[in-house]
Order: C-alpha cells, then sequence, then structure tokens
C-alpha cells in the first residue's frame, strides 16, 4: 500500500480503514519514512523556493513552535516516563509516531494563532492609530513617537486618531512633526497643516473649545508676555 | 491641434499673468538681489519668509542689492547694530555675540554669557560705547538683570541685579519697558502683568517709574503713573522713545491687544523732560483719542516731530492674527500740539518692526502691502510727497528691519 499525505492525514483523523491502518503503523515503525508520492518526498512541504512573503513568515512561525513544541513535549514524556519508572527515550524525534501527531498539533497550533492574528488585526491596527498621552504631575514631559513628538507641560494632555485626523489637545503642548501632517480640529472641523522640522505650540481657546496652533517661527509674532509665558512653560530660555 | 486648442486658455493665462506682473514689477521697479556683495553696504533690510531670515544689503544710492545669510539658523530680528558692528543672543546658547560686518557676512568676533536668549531692554550710555543690558530672569518670582558692557574691547563692567520690585499682588510677570541712562542715575519703565488663561494675559493699569543711583543702583525714588500702561517695550524689535534736540525724552505707552493687552487705558506719548527724575505728568499725547486705535512703535525725527504706527483694530480678529493682516498706519506727530497726519502710504502688516530710518529731510520706510509687495518708501518731511524707492526681487513675507548701518 502506498503511504501518501492523504492517508496519512486520513490516519490522524481516524478515518483509515482497519487494512490502511495498519501499513500506516507498519509505515510509522520503519527506519526510512519516505513518501511513496513523488511530489512530496519529504513531510516538510514547505520550501523556500515557491513559498511567498506570508508563507516564509508562516514557515519561520511553523518552525519556531516546532521547536517549543519538540522541547517541550521532549519534556513532558520525560516526566511522564519516569514516574512511570519506564525505560526512558531520550528524544521524540527518534519515535515517528510522536513526531507526526507533534506536527499536526503544531499545524493546528499554527492555523489557531493566524485565525486569532486575523481576527485581533483591525483591534491592533486601531490601537496603532491612535496616539494618547498624558502628564498630570511633571513640570514638562516629552512623548518621542516615530512620526512626531510631543512635550506635554503639566496638567496637560494629547491625542490623535491618525486614521481619521482627529487632534485633540488640552492644556498646552508642543508638537513636533518628523513628516508632514494634515490633521483635524474636530471640534470646527477645520484642518491643521503641520510641517516636518517646525515644532508647534497648540491650546485649546477656553472660550470656543477651537485649537490654538502657533508655530515656533510665529512665537516672534506674538505679544512678548504671551511669547515669555510659553518659553517660561516649555522651559525653553 | 486640439492640444493646442486645449492649452490655448491655460497659454493666454501665462501670458496675461506674465503682463500683468511684468506691470507691477515695472511699476515697484523690482531690484535685483546679488549674492555677492561688491559694493559698501549703507543700508540693512533684515527678511523673513516662512521663518527663514536673510539680510539684504544695499548701497548708499538704493540702486544695489546684495543677500548675506545670518551667522546661524536661529538668528532673529532682535539684534543691535551699531557702528560696523551687530550684537546678538545665540538662543542656542544664551552668549551675547559681537559680529563684524565684512564683504562675506557676519564674523563673530567676541562673546559674554548673559541670562535668557533674548535683550529685552538695551541703552548706549551717554551715546558712548558703554552698552547697558537690562533682562528680566524668569522664574516663578522674576528678577531683573543688569550688564555693563565696554564694547571696544568687549568686556563686562559689570553685572548686577536692580531693584524692580517681583510683582504687584498676583501680577508677577514683570516686563520692562524703557531704561535710560541721564546724569548718573538710571532711569527704568516697568510694568506688571499676569495671564487669565492658558492664552489670555492683561497688564496692570499702572506705569511704573524707578530712578537709581547708576554706581550704587540704590533707588532714589519712585513714580507710579496711571494714565496709561505698559510704557516702552523689547527694543531690540521696535523703537518706542526718542531723545528731541533739547534733550527732553519722548516715549509711548502700548496697552494695546499686542502688548500690554488692558485696552480701555490709551496709547499715548509721554514726556520726561532734560535732567528731570520724574515724568511729566502734564504732558500727553492720546493717540487714541485722535485714532480710535491703538499704537505701538515711535521714532522720533526731527524738529519736534515723530512717527507713530497704529494699528486698525477693525482689521484683526485676536493676536493670532494680528501680524499677518494689512492693518498699520503711519502717522507723523507733532509733539507740541499733539496734532496726527496720516501718511499716505499702503497699510502695512507685522505687529512690531524696527523699519523707519531718518537721512536727512528723508524718511525711509519698508512696508509689506496687501498686493505682496515689499517695498521701501520714501517719505519727505519737508514737502511731504511719497515715493517708492526699493522693492528688492527676493522672496519676502516680512521686512522685520531697516537700519542705517553707521
Amino acid at each position: 500500500m502506498k503511504i501518501t499525505k492523504e492517508l496519512l492525514e486520513r490516519y490522524a483523523l481516524g478515518q483509515c480503514t482497519k487494512l490502511e491502518a495498519t501499513a500506516v503503523n507498519l509505515w510509522l515503525e520503519s527506519p526510512s519514512l519516505s513518501l511513496d508520492d513523488d511530489d512530496d518526498d519529504e513531510l516538510e512541504v514547505y520550501t523556500a523556493d515557491d513559498a511567498t512573503e506570508d508563507s516564509l513568515i508562516e514557515l519561520e512561525l511553523w518552525q519556531e513552535i516546532s521547536a517549543h513544541m519538540q522541547e517541550s513535549a521532549t519534556k513532558s514524556h520525560t516526566a511522564e516516563r519516569s514516574e512511570n519508572n519506564l525505560v526512558f527515550r531520550p528524544t521524540k524525534s527518534n519515535d515517528p509516531t510522536i513526531k507526526f501527531a507533534a506536527l499536526i498539533a503544531i499545524a493546528a497550533s499554527l492555523m489557531i494563532i493566524l485565525g486569532m492574528g486575523w481576527w485581533f488585526y483591525p483591534t491592533t491596527a486601531d490601537k496603532e492609530h491612535f496616539f494618547n498621552a498624558s502628564n498630570s504631575d511633571k513640570a514638562v514631559m516629552l512623548w518621542e513617537e516615530d512620526s512626531f513628538e510631543f512635550t506635554l507641560s503639566k496638567n496637560s494632555s494629547a491625542s490623535i486618531n491618525l486614521q481619521s485626523g482627529n487632534m485633540a489637545v488640552s492644556g498646552d503642548v508642543l508638537f513636533s512633526p518628523k513628516k508632514d501632517f494634515k490633521l483635524y480640529d474636530k471640534h470646527n472641523n477645520t484642518s491643521l497643516d503641520f510641517r516636518q522640522g517646525e515644532v508647534y505650540f497648540i491650546s485649546t481657546d477656553p472660550d470656543t473649545s477651537e485649537l490654538v496652533v502657533y508655530s515656533k517661527s510665529q512665537l516672534e509674532y506674538l505679544p512678548p508676555i504671551l511669547r515669555k509665558h510659553i518659553r517660561k512653560q516649555f522651559h525653553l530660555t | 491641434m486640439r492640444l493646442f486648442t486645449g492649452l490655448s486658455p491655460i497659454l493666454f493665462v501665462v501670458l496675461a499673468s506674465s503682463i500683468i506682473g511684468l506691470g507691477t514689477s515695472c511699476k515697484h521697479s523690482n531690484q535685483q538681489v546679488d549674492s555677492i556683495l561688491d559694493f559698501e553696504p549703507v543700508y540693512s533690510l533684515f527678511v523673513s519668509k516662512e521663518g527663514v531670515n536673510n539680510f539684504l544689503l544695499v548701497d548708499s544710492t538704493w540702486q544695489s542689492v546684495a543677500s548675506v545669510r545670518p551667522p546661524h539658523a536661529n538668528f532673529n530680528r532682535e539684534f543691535i547694530q551699531r557702528k560696523g558692528f551687530i550684537y546678538s543672543v545665540n538662543p542656542e546658547n544664551d552668549y551675547l555675540i559681537q559680529y563684524k560686518i565684512t564683504s562675506t557676512g557676519l564674523e563673530a568676533v567676541d562673546s559674554i554669557k548673559v541670562v535668557n536668549d533674548n535683550i529685552e531692554q538695551y541703552h548706549w550710555k551717554n551715546n558712548s560705547d558703554t552698552l547697558l543690558i537690562s533682562n528680566v530672569v524668569h522664574g516663578d518670582t522674576e528678577t531683573c538683570r543688569f550688564y555693563e558692557i565696554d564694547t571696544k574691547t568687549f568686556s563686562l563692567i559689570r553685572e548686577a541685579q536692580l531693584p524692580i520690585p517681583p510683582a504687584v499682588n498676583d501680577f508677577s510677570i514683570l516686563s520692562l519697558g524703557l531704561v535710560r541712562y541721564e546724569n548718573d542715575k538710571l532711569w527704568i519703565a516697568f510694568a506688571y502683568s499676569k495671564m487669565l488663561g492658558h492664552n489670555e494675559y492683561t497688564t496692570l493699569d499702572t506705569m511704573y517709574y524707578r530712578t537709581l543711583d547708576f554706581a550704587s543702583l540704590r533707588v532714589l525714588s519712585e513714580q507710579k503713573d496711571p494714565r496709561s500702561t505698559y510704557p516702552g517695550g523689547i527694543n531690540t524689535i521696535q523703537t518706542y522713545s526718542g531723545t528731541a534736540e533739547n534733550g527732553d525724552f519722548y516715549f509711548t505707552s502700548g496697552p494695546g491687544i499686542a502688548a500690554g493687552n488692558n485696552i480701555k487705558q490709551p496709547s499715548a506719548i509721554f514726556r520726561k523732560k532734560k535732567g528731570a527724575d520724574q515724568v511729566d505728568t502734564t504732558y500727553m499725547v492720546n493717540i487714541s483719542a485722535q485714532t480710535g486705535n491703538h499704537a505701538y512703535g515711535f521714532w522720533y525725527v526731527g524738529n519736534g516731530k515723530a512717527i507713530v504706527r497704529g494699528e486698525r483694530s477693525d482689521k484683526y480678529t485676536d493676536f493670532s492674527n494680528h501680524h499677518a493682516v494689512y492693518q498699520f498706519e503711519y502717522f507723523l506727530v507733532d509733539l507740541a500740539s499733539g496734532n496726527m497726519e496720516k501718511l499716505d502710504l499702503p497699510l502695512d502688516k507685522g505687529t512690531r518692526k524696527e523699519n523707519v530710518v531718518q537721512v536727512g529731510s528723508y524718511l525711509y520706510i519698508a512696508i509689506d502691502d496687501e498686493q505682496e509687495n515689499h517695498t521701501v518708501w520714501r517719505y519727505d518731511l519737508q514737502s511731504g510727497k511719497v515715493s517708492a524707492k526699493l522693492s528688492p526681487k527676493f522672496p519676502i513675507d516680512y521686512l522685520l528691519r531697516l537700519d542705517k548701518l553707521n
């Protein structure tokens, strides 16, 4: 009887006939575990040649999980057998049945993990698209992200929804974009253009709740008292 | 052919705008700006475009213009210029640096460490080479630091604390508006402000003056003047005072939104007579009463006349666009009668500017007008005639300064 992948799968699922099961058992006990199908000479069906980027990642995951599973399986087997005073069997890899079962388990785990990854992906992405920072007790606090920096004075907070572009600020903050941004004041739906390399002082108008934005180069046009107040808050002098 | 037909309206627009552009440029005779300085500079413009600053040096005939880059990216308009030298604080390290104006640009000569990254008040003692600098030291309790510098050797003669009270009640933001030396005395005008919110503040409704003994800095007298508030202003950014031929000293107050922000009080001109320790309480030119607006900036131009730069409250919404709207008018004030005459110049933008220079009976005024022209205008004090003198062909948002290099 030819031992094929399909047969092994049916064996794992308990769908084999008695005859087929005996053949598989015999095959599993044989020293060379070669499949009779020409296309799949080995059980390691993933090859780098035909793998896309995704499947490469999967392959890496597979190998990692596989290594981990084998390690833990070895440990558990060792412990179990010691307890039962049975003959110690050094590694599981010499046991084809266990190896196969482990591979099936790995495949199932991988499917579950990938499935979970897909399921949770939108939530994770949302988190990445939402920035939130607050400072309640320090004189000044710096928040550094890949594409921008926030300096928050005491009792201030800043948040940006990078997907919708909405920005909200309470207190006084300094915003230093590392790339050009177009953000929105959701209160009056006005767009705010922030330029890479410029520093912006942002606060909320207490009367209108609208964002008040000054670039550092505009600070010199402000009344001297206000400019001094801003400089003092952020220790710019 | 179809392509040509499709493009023709665009071509027409391009051609038309070129012709209009040519017409405009001819009218204002835009001067070419060279990158090499091969003439003796007599005037200097300090210009800003999207936060990038440049010097434009001009010859005595206003015919040749050369651009010179400032010594560093943080170099701003808050500098002192005198006798071929420029003095400016580097905000990176708070050093006051002395630069020599050379054909290749500003060459750093020497430096002195000061408090703060700007200069609040400077004054040339007796019009000599001794530079007096006064700064407020920022902090919860504000103090006042004084420097006396010999600019010939660029050495510090004295550094001291000035006896100025840090606050009046909860008005704890101190502004030094004027500092002046006369007869071995130092006279200082100041005001107190407080924050009302994140972006709101106001100034206490009194101008404070103190006269100190110059050597000991002991307080000799104090005067409270409730006629206005926020006397003078940061004089590296704009001039707010001047001395007449007879030695009388004139200055303005700035209670408007862009300075003291106590707008019920008037912008006005005050006088301290020669040799007097006290401000003359019998003299006041109420600018606001005549124009219905506040004013910032005062340049004494001789023969009892001064230029005042007034805002137009109907043009701006608040201080967020105060600098960007075209609103500033120039008035020639007769200091004896108090009469104000509006000059026939385009509305200017920029809340504060150091842009008035006098040469004989001519005044040169640098204006950024609504048509996006950045022009130095000449006003003839004798005939009252106005003419455009120079419009540099250079990227400019603001002509922040016009200096006569001397």
